[in-house]
């Protein structure tokens, strides 16, 4: 039984509910890490796999919400919140900053399943396009100052000789410039450019 | 709801209250009817023994007069006066040299008269002290039973504020019962069946399960209305059970609560809800001293320790915004807090001292406020 290597993180004070948890989660499958705190959850070395955080929102020290805020933007894993003491407040902050779901104690077997399922999904999803966008990255890195002066004017639809007079070189050079482009970003063509482009925020 | 519930759960048991008083009351009616008569009677034999004596020892007005202090003080206005009527009679017919006619000397009427007016004034006075002690008496239980309604309204003031922690304290235990009931059934259903996981499971269910029943015991201790208690505590687990109460609270407002608690403490007398009661205030009034302090971290300090050899002292230290004026606090309705009704403190001091005990605030080093009350021993006598 494996859930192709999804890690579940459960972040809860109760040492209870971590129990029973981590046998829930490994009963379906899931590969499962428990953590009492904040602290002990940040200092842990995550493997790269797709993973779900199971966070409860009281806890001593930093907060679920703190926790959230925390490592928001990195390659974080996404959030299923749960609690005992849903106040409204802070299942707004929490579903704003991104959370999946936002469930109260006494849970739902099924439902939490569920949630743990979309947000398993949805980070895979997220680490695949964070792959993709690290690749372009890579391939942008290696073009020269030159190149990535040109770059915008070619995705912007400028024909070379337009784009040589906007930066005072010849139209030949220009041409090579972009040819060298092409490859380098691996572009099979001039669309697939401008996607690459827009997905690096070029425009 | 469960706020609803227990408004609901005490306007009954006042109502039984007011059926009791009732049935008190029809009782000392029926009651009344033999014990006057007995009372009249008392007063007829205390005349017959005044008789008896005044002779012999010559001081009949004294005699009499006993007669008649003794009528009114236990008999009341009836049984005096028919002593006072019962001693002139004997008086004038015995005492004086000869039965009152037209023809006695006035010397005579003058004696009879002293004798009559003073017979009437003292049972006057006696029926007087009566009715004060009676009117007392009257205004002490008003003043007890709105003592106890006052401490039964704060106490569910008190619990209800806090009826949202009790509540997660019993859905982690239910939490955690139906994710094990889940995986129980996951393993029993793999092929082959897990049963050593499945086994685990099952055994936390039931661990977890008792828990939860654990703390709605620990609930309805908290709102059962029981006549006051004087039986054997050990004062650790009353902090202890208030404790585990409010950790949930203490855990949101991110408060560490630190316990020094004496192992090897002698048990207290005392009423386990009335403390559990005080502890939960002064810890609840901790806790909100401390809502605004951002600068230093919040932490609470329970202690229990042996003050001297037959008194228990329990402290509970804050690191808060202190208290401006410390002989203030206790008073009825003096309040720091915007929402407060400045009930509590004086409440807790009233339950404290009707233990024997006494309840009052130490100077802390530093920051914060250390309140503590004693508790005499088991053994010693109480009030």
């Amino acid at each position: 039984m494996s859930k192709d290597n999804a890690i579940v993180y459960v972040l809860d004070d109760d040492y209870r509910v971590r129990e029973a948890l981590t046998g829930l989660l490994t009963s379906v499958g899931f590969r499962v890490e428990v953590f009492a705190s904040a602290a002990d959850y940040l200092k842990f070395k995550k493997p790269d796999s797709p993973a779900c955080l199971v966070l409860d929102l009281q806890l001593p020290g930093m907060s679920g919400l703190d926790l959230q805020q925390e490592i928001a933007g990195g390659d974080a894993p996404a959030i299923v919140f749960v609690t005992g003491h849903g106040d409204v407040p802070s299942s707004v902050r929490a579903m704003k900053a991104g959370a999946i779901e936002f469930l109260l104690k006494p849970f739902d077997d099924q439902e939490l399943l569920r949630a743990i399922d979309a947000a398993i999904a949805q980070d895979r999803e997220a680490r695949l396009k964070r792959a993709e966008l690290a690749e372009l990255q890579r391939r942008y890195a290696l073009l020269t100052p030159r190149e990535r002066e040109v770059l915008p004017f070619v995705v912007a639809g400028l024909l070379n000789k337009q784009t040589a007079a906007e930066l005072g070189n010849s139209e030949i050079t220009i041409q090579v410039h972009r040819g060298q482009i092409m490859r380098k970003m691996e572009a099979s063509s001039l669309a697939d450019l401008v996607k690459m482009a827009g997905k690096l925020g070029i425009s | 709801m469960l706020f609803e519930k227990l408004t609901v759960l005490w306007s009954t048991s006042a109502q039984s209250d007011t059926m009791k008083n009732y049935r008190a009351y029809r009782s000392k009616l029926v009651m009344g009817k033999h014990s006057r008569l007995k009372h009249y009677g008392l007063a007829v034999i205390a005349c017959a023994v005044a008789v008896a004596l005044a002779g012999p020892l010559d001081a009949p007005a004294s005699c009499f007069s006993l007669a008649i202090i003794a009528s009114s003080l236990f008999g009341g206005t009836g049984p005096g006066l028919l002593a006072v009527g019962l001693s002139a009679l004997a008086f004038n017919f015995l005492f004086l040299p000869s039965p009152l006619s037209l023809s006695s000397p006035s010397s005579h009427y003058l004696r009879f008269g002293v004798f009559v007016v003073t017979a009437f004034a003292t049972s006057q006075l006696v029926e007087t002290k009566n009715r004060i002690e009676e009117s007392r008496r009257r205004i002490e239980e008003t003043l007890s039973s709105t003592q106890r309604r006052l401490s039964r309204a704060t106490q569910i003031a008190t619990v209800a504020e806090l009826a949202a922690s009790i509540a997660h304290e019993v859905s982690q235990p239910l939490s955690a019962v139906v994710a094990n009931g889940r995986a129980c059934i996951q393993w029993l259903s793999a092929e082959p069946a897990d049963l050593a996981n499945a086994k685990v499971a099952a055994e936390r269910i039931i661990r977890d399960g008792k828990a939860a029943g654990e703390v709605v015991r620990h609930m309805r201790a908290l709102f059962k209305k029981t006549a006051l208690e004087r039986i054997p505590l050990n004062v650790n687990e009353v902090i202890e059970e208030v404790l585990s109460l409010i950790h949930n609270e203490t855990v949101r407002k991110q408060i560490v609560v630190e316990t020094d608690l004496e192992k090897r403490l002698p048990p207290a007398l005392g009423d386990r809800v009335q403390l559990q009661q005080v502890i939960f205030n002064l810890l609840l009034n901790g806790v909100e001293a401390m809502e605004t302090v951002t600068d230093r971290p919040k932490k609470l300090i329970v202690r229990s320790k042996m003050q001297s050899s037959d008194t228990i002292l329990v402290e509970i230290r804050d690191y808060g915004t202190g208290v401006a004026d410390s002989t203030k606090v206790f008073e009825a309705f003096y309040t720091t807090k915007e929402k407060g009704m400045g009930m509590g403190l004086s409440v807790c001091s009233s339950i404290v001292e009707a233990h024997g005990g006494q309840l009052g605030i130490s100077p802390s080093q530093g920051s914060g406020t250390t309140f503590f009350f004693t508790l005499p021993l088991g053994t010693s006598q109480l009030e």
